[in-house]
């Protein structure tokens, strides 16, 4: 490493915003076509699979009260 | 030797089979329980951030999602932890558990899957789901009502251990022969299911909550820059507040808890009301610890409220609400008084000064900021966490040799006294004081159509039908005693229900067959 390089290391860190701090700042909506379309996907189909097994245990557990 | 006792059939673990379970489960409850929480906050954290457009509450969400990640995982490793221990220093435990929860433990594991998988998805897509942030918290929110009922079925087995209430143990008939169901409407559903279930998810948003708190107490203390500690003091300020609000509902459900065990689960109710058993260990009693511990929270809590109340502009929970909640915590504690010693009531009153004195201290040392209160609130709340599962688990009656005394290493098989056993089934004297009447609700309980009733017709049948409805057969025949009666009249203090004249018939048959061929009897009334 030499001596420029080293320089341009910032002396006191403590002047450094942290990445997390700029981020608090905005609340980064944006255009859903922006979303990648496979990650659209994926949660459509889990959120599918979630809500259908979650219905099927609650009926399952209703039902079992009157057919056990 | 320290794995091996004299006499003693069991594995023995390096301090006691009773301690390495007790060890494990607290720290898996001590774990677990703060997921549930988790899941309500950052749906709470992430819903306030949409409403409002401010990041600081959903950044806050997704910090809180990346512990949640964490900690699911190690409590995933420390319940399998569990169940090897359980499978290995108390081999009949599952055994019997699964004739009656066979299928709800099933659908149990397919929502830890589910839970896992969603939660994962929920925080890595956090940053790929910008453009439908709607949907990405309701993904989020979905982890409640899953939380829910996989806490549904855990309580069914839990509260079902300490007051079984009336279950049948049934059989039927799949596969054209009778059979262990796997399930069992009146074991799940028994009488302090529901209490359990609504103690345990106020609790469990407090502890979670809380601890969320005081992890933004703890960063508050190691942040310099004026920003990050803005952030920080706010985010441990609402989340404080949603554990409060959770842990003000506590002594409400607590007394029909405490009224519950008091009719279905006696000797538990006085363990824990007089310090008997193992709630009292090393000369403490940790329940009255737990409830000192309590005292101490809702006195520090109502100071907190109090000064939040004059100072925040938002989420500030109304003071009205935390007076009538703490008066209610007061009509507690004096009711335990008057049930238990004055002595408790008093200490009860002066944790709660002393909290509320110690609140306002704190306060004052950090310039108005809570983070002190944060991270005190938080280490008490494990501390009940801990100490309630332990005084729960430990006021069940224990298991006694024949002579009515307990023996370290050598009582994890009851003998057939001293143990559950309500008033109707106790032609042969068995009755211990768990229930004083059988509720009314057991009548009241729905018929069961479509189940065909099988109606065992010899004595074999008898043995094969009432045998299976908590272990296989295979236990009757590879057994090499000859002391059929004590351990038929065990089973039956166990819950079986046994007519005089069928247990005597039972006990005839196994004492004058011999079963060589290692098959059990058959069901032969088809």
């Amino acid at each position: 490493m030499t001596d420029q390089t080293e320089n341009t290391v910032p002396e006191n860190t403590e002047d450094q915003v942290p990445e997390i701090e700029q981020e608090l700042d905005v609340y980064p909506l944006r255009d859903p076509s922006e979303d990648p379309r496979w990650a659209l996907w994926v949660m459509w189909i889990w959120i599918g699979i979630s809500l259908g097994l979650f219905l099927f245990f609650v009926v399952l557990f209703i039902l079992g009260i009157w057919y056990d | 030797m320290l794995l091996a006792m004299a006499g003693n059939p069991f594995i023995q673990s390096p301090g006691g089979a009773k301690f390495a379970i007790g060890f494990l489960g607290l720290f898996h409850t001590s774990v677990a329980s703060l997921a549930i929480g988790f899941a309500f906050i950052v749906t709470v954290l992430q819903i306030v951030g949409y409403m409002r457009k401010d990041n600081h509450y959903d950044r806050l969400a997704k910090r809180i999602q990346l512990w949640h990640v964490c900690i699911y995982n190690i409590g995933t490793i420390n319940a399998i932890g569990l169940v090897f221990a359980l499978s290995g220093l108390y081999p009949q435990f599952w055994t019997q558990i699964f004739t009656q929860f066979f299928w709800t433990i099933i659908i149990e594991e397919v929502l830890f899957f589910m839970l896992a998988t969603t939660i994962t998805l929920h925080y890595f897509f956090w940053d790929t789901m910008w453009g439908h942030k709607k949907m990405h918290i309701f993904l989020g929110s979905l982890l409640t009502p899953f939380f829910f009922l996989q806490f549904y079925i855990i309580n069914g087995m839990g509260a079902y251990m300490l007051t079984p209430g009336f279950s049948e143990s049934q059989v039927s008939q799949w596969g054209g022969t009778a059979s262990i169901t796997g399930w069992d409407l009146l074991a799940f559903y028994n009488p302090s299911f529901l209490m359990l279930t609504l103690h345990r998810t106020s609790a469990n948003f407090a502890y979670g909550a809380f601890f969320v708190a005081g992890v933004c107490g703890l960063l508050l203390f190691l942040s310099k820059r004026e920003k990050m500690r803005a952030w920080h003091e706010r985010g441990g300020r609402i989340s404080f507040n949603v554990a409060f609000s959770a842990f003000l509902t506590l002594p409400i459900v607590g007394f029909f808890y405490a009224w519950v065990l008091k009719y279905h689960a006696k000797t538990a109710y006085d363990n824990l009301m007089v310090g008997k058993g193992d709630v009292v260990a090393g000369g403490i009693d940790w329940w009255w610890t737990k409830h000192i511990i309590v005292a101490m929270m809702i006195g520090a809590g109502l100071i907190f409220s109090r000064n939040a109340s004059r100072k925040e502009k938002e989420f500030k929970i109304p003071m009205a609400g935390v007076y009538a909640m703490t008066l209610v915590y007061f009509l507690f504690y004096l009711g335990m008084g008057m049930q238990m010693t004055w002595r408790f009531f008093w200490a009860s009153l002066a944790a709660a000064v002393f909290g509320g004195m110690l609140c306002a201290h704190l306060l004052k040392r950090h310039e108005g900021s809570g983070r002190a209160v944060f991270v005190l609130m938080a280490i008490l709340s494990f501390f009940t966490v801990l100490l309630g599962g332990y005084a729960r688990e430990a006021s069940r009656p224990r298991f006694v040799n024949q002579s009515g005394e307990r023996q370290a290493g050598f009582n994890r098989i009851a003998p057939f006294d001293n143990l559950y056993a309500p008033p109707e089934r106790a032609e042969a004297g068995l009755n211990i004081d768990m229930v004083l009447e059988k509720p009314d609700y057991v009548d009241q309980m729905p018929p069961r159509p479509g189940q065909a009733k099988i109606q065992p017709e010899t004595v074999e049948d008898l043995v094969s039908f009432r045998c299976i409805s908590c272990h296989t057969l295979e236990r009757v025949y590879r057994y090499k005693g000859t002391d059929w009666d004590r351990v038929v009249g065990r089973m039956k203090a166990y819950g079986m229900r046994l007519s005089a004249e069928e247990q005597q018939q039972i006990v005839d048959y196994l004492n004058t067959t011999e079963f060589e061929d290692p098959t059990p009897p058959k069901y032969k009334g088809q």
